[in-house]
């Protein structure tokens, strides 16, 4: 990406200097102009320009009454008449391909929502893939602590103690006795390899 | 693109990728803690996708690591346990690891795969976060190094011994009738483990669970095997529903060697008549030839079906399954006395049937007989 790819097109520019962006445009677009000389001299440019047009120009009731004897509003009916014509008649007769479609309207803030969707995809997804176990674990034994419930004296709360959670496997057997602790036989069928793994609570 | 993307946007970013990188703890922060003049020597630590994450006022540390070690002593390795520590005091902050069945030959390399969840403060003093210490190594010939913190040698020794006993067993099979013979025992082992019914046994440290169901206290049945050095006299446990807890036992030595140590294994029958194995119950007790002692617990079992339905404990009975000396040795139960009718339905195969049959499954009987003439 280009430096100058980064700056607000000409457009953006313009109606920075009308004050007509939206206001998140508009406070992007002035604090890149605050850092950039180039910006700055092609906003003063639209703004010298627009201060130069009349008045007249720039208000659209004014440029209604600037043309008295034009039926605004038989203009506006007939226009729509045509547009429902044409479409009822393309609909009819099937899109030709070579018809360009319209670009729609919110084609360059659908790629930028785009953009950050997949940079928040990336970091999630680099994080999950930080986050796993890069071998495959034999059957995994956990020891969970199982906490009283803050404030639960109804008497049917747990005791507080572990539990050896081991995925369902022929190959892994649990035992606890009343010393509190939990220990767990893993047999790892490949290698032949025994695991006796025990957590102790005390 | 022809705009930057807006500031807030990039600084969350920014924030979540600081975030998904803070989880993965630092390498610093494991120890692998072997002393000098061990028979073994640690080569190397990958400690893979270990993380520590906040949980309230813990820090919840899971562990996923394969340490490759390598035996530097003169002799045989057949066991290897170590003490893996987040925090002495808090539970669930220690645990072991223990890796029976081993053999490992002097200057061979093995690797120990370690998938842990240990508990430890958020506020602890700075070093480690986890430190891997040495607890026990068995030997062939059934001598022992390490400081024992944890009864690595019990565990290791039990094992072997069982082991041996198991595997002579099916060495006797193959060497009467030949591999068909050896193919019906595993056979018959595996009919045994699939149809053993199976019970989720959860240890609660202390207190009554519900208080929906009455407690009452029910007499053990104590079961008796032939030779055993340790008789259980009586026993009482109070039972409320799923839990059992509070066991009291009464211990007799009538054998001629001063006891260390017993390990009593528990069946529960539930309101069906069913019976299942329970778990174990490790007990010091210094019991002096023709002593009789009680020993008690306070802690307390839950018990529930496969699927999570709580399993009601109608009575529970128990049989003296191992016994520590003061020397050092142990006894364990002969093949002939597990033949007991009673238990044969119920108890769960040994580690070492439980690790042939595996073997027997996966690569067939050739593999089977290799390791058994390997291990005779």
């Amino acid at each position: 990406m280009t430096r100058r790819q980064l700056h607000p097109d000409a457009p953006t520019l313009a109606l920075l200097a009308g004050g007509e962006l939206p206001f998140w445009r508009r406070w992007s677009a002035a604090w890149h102009v605050r850092l950039c000389s180039q910006c700055q001299t092609e906003l003063r440019q639209f703004r010298a320009l627009r201060a130069a047009l009349p008045a007249e120009a720039l208000d659209e009731s004014a440029a209604a009454d600037a043309l008295p004897g034009v039926a605004w509003s038989v203009f506006e009916a007939e226009m729509r008449a045509n547009i429902r014509l044409g479409l009822a008649a393309g609909a009819l007769a099937g899109e030709p391909e070579s018809v360009p479609q319209p670009a729609p309207a919110a084609a360059v803030p659908f790629w930028r929502w785009a953009t950050v969707c997949g940079a928040l995809v990336f970091v999630l997804g680099a994080g999950w893939w930080l986050g796993t176990p890069r071998h495959t674990p034999t059957p995994v034994v956990q020891s969970v602590l199982t906490l009283p419930v803050e404030g639960d004296d109804s008497g049917t709360a747990q005791a507080p103690g572990f539990e050896l959670l081991v995925p369902a496997s022929d190959t892994a057997r649990t035992e606890a006795d009343f010393n509190g602790g939990t220990r767990a036989r893993l047999i790892d069928g490949e290698t032949g390899r025994v695991t006796l793994q025990q957590v102790y609570a005390q | 693109m022809r705009n930057k993307l807006p500031i807030s946007l990039r600084l969350g970013l920014a924030v979540l990728a600081a975030a998904a990188l803070s989880a993965q703890a630092q390498p610093g922060s494991y120890r692998v803690d072997l002393p000098p003049d061990a028979p073994l020597a640690l080569v190397s630590a990958d400690w893979g996708a270990s993380r520590a994450t906040a949980r309230g006022g813990a820090m919840l540390l899971e562990l996923h690591s394969t340490l490759q070690l390598r035996n530097s002593g003169a002799r045989r390795i057949r066991g290897v346990s170590l003490l893996v520590t987040a925090q002495d005091s808090t539970p669930g902050g220690r645990a072991s690891l223990t890796l029976p069945s081993l053999d490992i030959d002097s200057g061979e390399s093995f690797p120990v795969r370690l998938d842990l969840r240990l508990m430890r403060p958020l506020q602890t003093a700075p070093g480690a976060m986890v430190d891997v210490q040495l607890d026990g190594i068995l030997f062939d010939d059934l001598g022992f190094y390490g400081p024992n913190r944890m009864n690595a040698r019990r565990a290791l020794l039990a094992w072997e011994l069982e082991a041996r006993r198991d595997r002579k067993a099916l060495l006797a099979a193959l060497e009467r009738g030949g591999g068909e013979a050896l193919r019906s025992e595993l056979l018959g082992a595996m009919a045994r483990m699939a149809s053993q019914p199976r019970l989720e046994v959860q240890a609660a440290r202390a207190g009554r669970a519900t208080a929906l169901e009455p407690e009452r206290e029910v007499a053990l049945a104590a079961l008796s095997l032939p030779a055993s050095p340790v008789e259980l006299l009586s026993g009482s446990i109070r039972i409320a529903g799923d839990e059992a807890r509070a066991p009291h036992l009464l211990l007799r030595n009538v054998g001629s060697k001063p006891v260390r140590s017993v390990e009593v294994s528990w069946l529960v029958r539930d309101n069906h008549g069913r019976e299942y194995a329970a778990g174990a119950l490790p007990a010091d007790v210094d019991l002096a030839p023709g002593q009789t002692r009680p020993a008690a617990r306070d802690g307390a079992l839950r018990f529930s079906l496969p699927g999570g339905a709580p399993a009601s404990v109608a009575a529970m009975s128990g049989f003296i399954s191992s016994v520590e000396f003061a020397d050092g040795g142990l006894w364990l139960p002969t093949r002939q006395a597990l033949q007991n009718p009673r238990l044969l339905g119920v108890l769960p195969l040994s580690g070492e049937e439980e690790r042939l049959v595996e073997l027997y499954r996966r690569k067939g009987l050739d593999a089977v007989v290799q390791q058994l003439q390997k291990l005779r």
